[in-house]
């Protein structure tokens, strides 16, 4: 799996390069979400369209590059495919992050830098 | 919903043999999806059979083969009205204590550093599934589950239909 990040005018957007996190990758995306947004702007956006499924450890994993985050900034998903809904909705993790319908809304009225 | 007893059962609609690797979840996931579902499966009936698939076998592998990506599972699956009786063998090591884990909702209202990062997959598998079940007999780990999905409600073959 790979992670890639794009800077805009106030948040890092991460997108993933693989169909899926999970038991396989869950290690490598909490690793490169650490190497990603350390130093980053505050609001951290992970843009999940690409992402079919996700299993109990690739959610973990989500849950564990949130807590690894400095103070001040801030993860927030974006485009959850009907899979990985249902993942956050059952474990009521939908509760503690901001979702959001696709990158683009999340991203609205900022500037792509670089 | 109808009792499910193996003894009196009709024979499976799907007998699989496969490794324990997770590398192995998806092709077993479309296997299963073609041959339980009678119709077009929802996109949420898809969503609760992926979810299963792999949580279940990935503890097989992780748990009862230590992590081995070569150890035995077999599945066999019936159906029912309404719903999929699937059964998961393997000669893994039983479950600790004999008894399957509870996967408790976990409390999330704490501060971010106290969120949990794992007991999600027990969790999801109690969550989507009736009639969980566990024994062990001899040297196998025998685990039973029905799934209720909209895209077998009026299957043929279903001793309800």
């Amino acid at each position: 799996m790979m992670l890639h990040a794009a800077q805009y005018t106030d948040a890092l957007l991460i997108t993933v390069d693989s169909n899926r996190i999970d038991a396989s990758g869950a290690i490598r995306f909490k690793d490169q979400m650490r190497e990603l947004t350390a130093g980053a702007a505050n609001r951290v956006i992970l843009d999940l369209a690409g992402v079919e499924f996700i299993d109990s450890s690739g959610l973990g994993a989500i849950v564990a590059a949130m807590k690894q985050l400095a103070q001040g900034q801030k993860l927030e998903l974006a485009a959850l495919s009907p899979t990985v809904e249902k993942v956050f909705r059952l474990t009521r993790m939908d509760s503690v992050f901001t979702i959001h319908e696709t990158a683009e809304a999340a991203l609205k009225g900022m500037r792509k830098l670089g | 919903m109808t009792d499910f007893k193996p003894g009196k059962a009709p024979p499976p609609i799907l007998h699989l043999h496969f490794d324990s690797d997770p590398a192995s979840v998806e092709g077993i996931i479309e296997l299963v999806s073609n041959a339980v579902f009678v119709e077009p499966p929802s996109e949420d009936d898809l969503a609760t059979l992926e979810i299963i698939m792999a949580e279940v076998i990935n503890n097989i592998s992780e748990h009862a083969y230590g992590g081995r990506h070569d150890g035995a599972i077999e599945l066999c699956a019936w159906r029912l009205p309404g719903a999929v009786q699937f059964e998961f063998t393997d000669l893994g090591t039983p479950m600790p204590g004999g008894t399957l884990p509870r996967g408790q909702a976990q409390p999330l209202d704490g501060p971010a550093e106290d969120l949990p990062e794992g007991g999600f997959g027990w969790y999801l598998i109690h969550t989507l599934s009736d009639d969980l079940g566990y024994r062990r007999e001899g040297r196998e780990n025998r685990l039973s589950l029905r799934i209720a999905f909209s895209a077998v409600r009026d299957a043929p073959g279903t001793d309800g239909a």
